[in-house]
């Protein structure tokens, strides 16, 4: 116990750097900047979308309120937060538990696997806990409100959150562990890791929208709502085999006096025999494997493969060297290619996705909300493409990535020009995947013409050099070099949810402006306008970008 | 030629790193850069190939500045750092060919000294390896060759018999010597008094962020003594080991 505690706090302090930025903010004031526009920004985000949050929860608990099924309210709430946490938690898993580099140190200790293991879920579980603060505790707090509940239920609800995440991230784990001990003599274990998580995610994904007369069916399929009134009590049991913390916490929260107590404690005990479960297949696997990933294989060579002029054999220019290195770079770290790969493909999936929706099960997109949007339709396909082509993550990432390499690239003799063009060559052509492909469903979706597409494929294309220059200024003023394992520099680098937002707002901003003028002119003339103001953007900001690379190469 | 003038660098109030340093390292010669830890040693290597800012001061090289020639500088240096940086998950040959195109090494060069080094440091076999199968020493070879392969005017090493061999460390010394005797600056930091005594023209010890010596052995033999270097280098750095009380580990 004494030794887990030790090692949960070591670990937590190495992962948040609480000493690090302790010894910072006492030395260097400058550090607190990034801090206070970071929580400024949190800020932002919550004022901006809570008020709508807060609807969706009140809109929600009155509905399931009026139909006498508040349980599940406080189960749909249970679930969707651990489906997010299972969706975000799964690739931060994989970072911590095998990418990270202080395995090769812990490993060395006199420590049990399954301490190690709980160290490591405590700061998974500390870092997925966020998503339990914004989704579930103010549905949660809400319902308490709403129904004048005791502090009994409060007592209870505050386990609850504090479980929330238990599930997801052990779900993975459990996962994770056989996957990785069965492939961890492969070559490519780390991409075979990636691949196949993605596709048990994919896989969750179908079971989830396989399962949508639970919940989506009150939203999708007007025709099936009856089910839900004539039987409320099977739907709730069913909840036992899709999601059984829902089924749980919904019990210990719905109930009172001792079953409330005696719900709580089976929803406590459901999670610690699932981590004795996973602490048990850990502590067989986890050492093992991690000794495996390691571990290299080296092959033997063939006389021929030691001649010195084939070793030799091609010069490449400074410049197609360095772009060849930000490739090689990229695709050989899973955590960097896996996550930029989806990135660039999610949001016309996500198109793809809600075509098929309107087409099998006839929500009738075309009527209600299709009407609408055809007005902007123009507007719709840029917004498809161009966030898929600058949402790749790979921008806002571009000098974080580099992490101590940064220190190669200043010691070569190279321009920072030279460092930011490759840079941005690279960001492009995986953009352009995004772009094209964003602009091409979005062209099928909508039913835009030829002329149409062609300008919306132009727009696209600027607007998305504009917002990945934006992002790539971000990461220029404050990189984050300082990193232990990859998944850090893409997935939690805090410059995505300063480009994110900084994107989201210009976009809405944009929308109102075409909105605007398209009562004056033909939104193709429109977007004309649009491209020649942002191609001179597109200018001004590289210039701005290069001074500020040029400064970021010449910083200690 | 290196020259350094009036280097100063303050990382904060309280950690003054390199202490207003004059140094000047000549074509030809194989000067180490000898002190204690944290004496400033890595920080001042630093601010030659260009990776931290000196806070004042100036360092020439062949008589252009770091600073306002970044590119031409770096140009004609090699350099390895104290923990080599090579990107794990490509293969040896593909490192060596980068560092080729960026430093334009013509298809010749490459074939001849690139050769000449992966068979001197015994490294052919493994160069199609992902660099992470390799050891240390390994590592430290191959950075070494990256940095010799250009054939670079100023050759700067940061501890760089670390983790060779004797054989390989043998062969660098070789290197080293030969590569200053064509008149190129070798400028070298070791921590290993056999190595500096054996292959160094000139000497400078730094400590405490300050240069307290700088010149032959010899010449430092004159001033304190005919004793060894080890003996010379605790004496001028003032060491307390010799008053040291080891009875406890009875």
């Amino acid at each position: 116990m004494k030794k887990w505690i030790s090692l949960s706090l070591i670990e937590l302090d190495q992962h948040y750097k609480i000493s690090k930025n302790r010894y910072l903010l006492k030395h260097t004031k400058d550090e607190t900047i990034p801090f206070f526009a970071l929580l400024a920004v949190l800020a932002t985000l919550i004022i901006i979308y809570f008020p709508f949050y807060l609807d969706f929860i009140k809109v929600n608990l009155e509905f399931y309120t009026l139909k006498g099924t508040e349980s599940l309210f406080i189960a749909e709430f249970v679930m969707i937060t651990g489906f997010i946490g299972f969706f975000l938690g799964a690739f931060v898993l994989i970072g911590e538990f095998f990418l990270k580099k202080d395995m090769k140190l812990l490993i060395t200790l006199p420590l049990k696997p399954y301490e190690v293991i709980l160290g490591k879920l405590s700061v998974v579980l500390c870092d997925q806990m966020i998503i339990s603060l914004i989704f579930l505790l103010p549905a949660l707090i809400y319902f308490g409100i709403y129904n004048h509940l005791s502090v009994g239920y409060y007592f209870s609800m505050a386990l609850v959150i504090l479980f929330s995440q238990i599930f997801p991230v052990l779900l993975v784990l459990v996962f994770i562990l056989p996957i990785s001990h069965l492939f961890k003599k492969f070559k490519n274990k780390e991409l075979i890791l990636y691949i196949i998580t993605s596709i048990f995610m994919v896989l969750a994904l179908i079971y989830i929208f396989s399962s949508n007369d639970i919940f989506f069916v009150v939203t999708k399929n007007p025709q099936n709502m009856p089910d839900i009134y004539i039987n409320p009590r099977s739907i709730f049991s069913r909840l036992t085999w899709i999601y059984p913390p829902a089924f749980l916490a919904a019990k210990s929260l719905i109930n009172t006096g001792i079953y409330r107590f005696s719900w709580t404690l089976g929803f406590i005990g459901f999670h610690i025999i699932l981590l004795i479960l996973s602490l048990y297949i850990g502590e067989k696997l986890y050492y093992s494997t991690y000794v495996n990933f390691l571990e290299t294989s080296t092959s033997a060579k063939k006389e021929e493969e030691k001649n010195i002029d084939l070793l030799f054999n091609k010069v490449l220019s400074p410049n197609k060297a360095l772009l060849k290195r930000e490739w090689l770079y990229f695709l050989k770290t899973p955590s960097f290619s896996v996550n930029g790969f989806t990135n660039v493909l999610i949001f016309p999936g996500l198109c793809v996705l809600l075509a098929i929706i309107d087409a099998g099960i006839g929500i009738n997109l075309q009527r209600e909300i299709k009407g609408p949007l055809l007005g902007m339709k123009m507007y719709w396909v840029v917004i498809i493409s161009s966030l898929a082509g600058s949402l790749s993550g790979l921008s806002y990432s571009c000098f974080s990535r580099e992490g101590k390499f940064i220190k190669e690239l200043k010691i070569l003799p190279i321009t920072s020009s030279q460092i930011l063009r490759t840079k941005f060559i690279h960001i492009m052509q995986l953009s352009s995947i995004g772009i094209v492909s964003g602009a091409l469903i979005g062209y099928l979706l909508f039913k835009l013409n030829f002329p149409e597409f062609v300008n919306v494929l132009i727009f696209s294309v600027i607007i998305s050099i504009f917002f990945n220059l934006l992002q790539m200024l971000i990461d220029a003023f404050k990189p984050f070099f300082d990193w232990d394992n990859p998944q850090k520099a893409m997935k939690q680098n805090a410059n995505g949810l300063f480009s994110i937002l900084v994107i989201f707002g210009i976009l809405i901003l944009l929308g109102f402006l075409f909105y605007f003028l398209s009562n004056y002119t033909d939104q193709y003339y429109v977007l004309i306008l649009f491209s020649c103001v942002f191609a001179v953007f597109d200018l001004l900001l590289w210039q701005i970008l290069k001074t500020r690379t040029t400064n970021l190469l010449n910083e200690d | 030629m290196i020259e350094i003038i009036e280097l100063t660098k303050i990382f904060s109030e309280k950690i003054i790193a390199v202490d207003n340093i004059n140094l000047q390292i000549k074509e030809g010669k194989v000067v180490g850069f000898l002190g204690p830890n944290g004496a400033g040693k890595t920080t001042t290597i630093n601010m030659i190939v260009g990776l931290c800012k000196p806070t004042a001061g100036k360092i020439l090289i062949d008589g252009m500045d770091i600073r306002e020639e970044p590119e031409k500088v770096k140009k004609i240096i090699g350099f390895v750092p104290d923990d080599p940086l090579l990107f794990e998950k490509i293969t040896g040959i593909s490192y060596l060919k980068f560092i080729c195109d960026v430093f334009e090494v013509s298809i010749e060069e490459r074939r001849k000294r690139g050769g000449w080094l992966l068979q001197a440091f015994k490294l052919l076999d493994a160069i199609k390896d992902p660099i992470s199968t390799y050891s240390h020493g390994m590592r430290q070879k191959l950075a070494l060759i990256s940095a010799l392969i250009h054939n670079p005017k100023i050759l700067i090493l940061d501890e760089p018999i670390v983790g060779l061999d004797p054989e390989s460390a043998s062969i660098l010394k070789k290197i080293m010597k030969r590569h200053a005797s064509k008149g190129n600056v070798v400028f070298f930091t070791t921590h290993i008094m056999e190595i500096a005594e054996k292959i160094c023209d000139e000497i400078a010890i730094i400590d405490k962020g300050k240069i307290i010596f700088q010149g032959t052995i010899n010449e430092l033999r004159k001033i304190k003594g005919d004793k060894s270097l080890e003996q010379l280098f605790l004496e001028v750095t003032k060491s307390e080991n010799e008053k040291m009380d080891f009875s406890f580990l009875d």
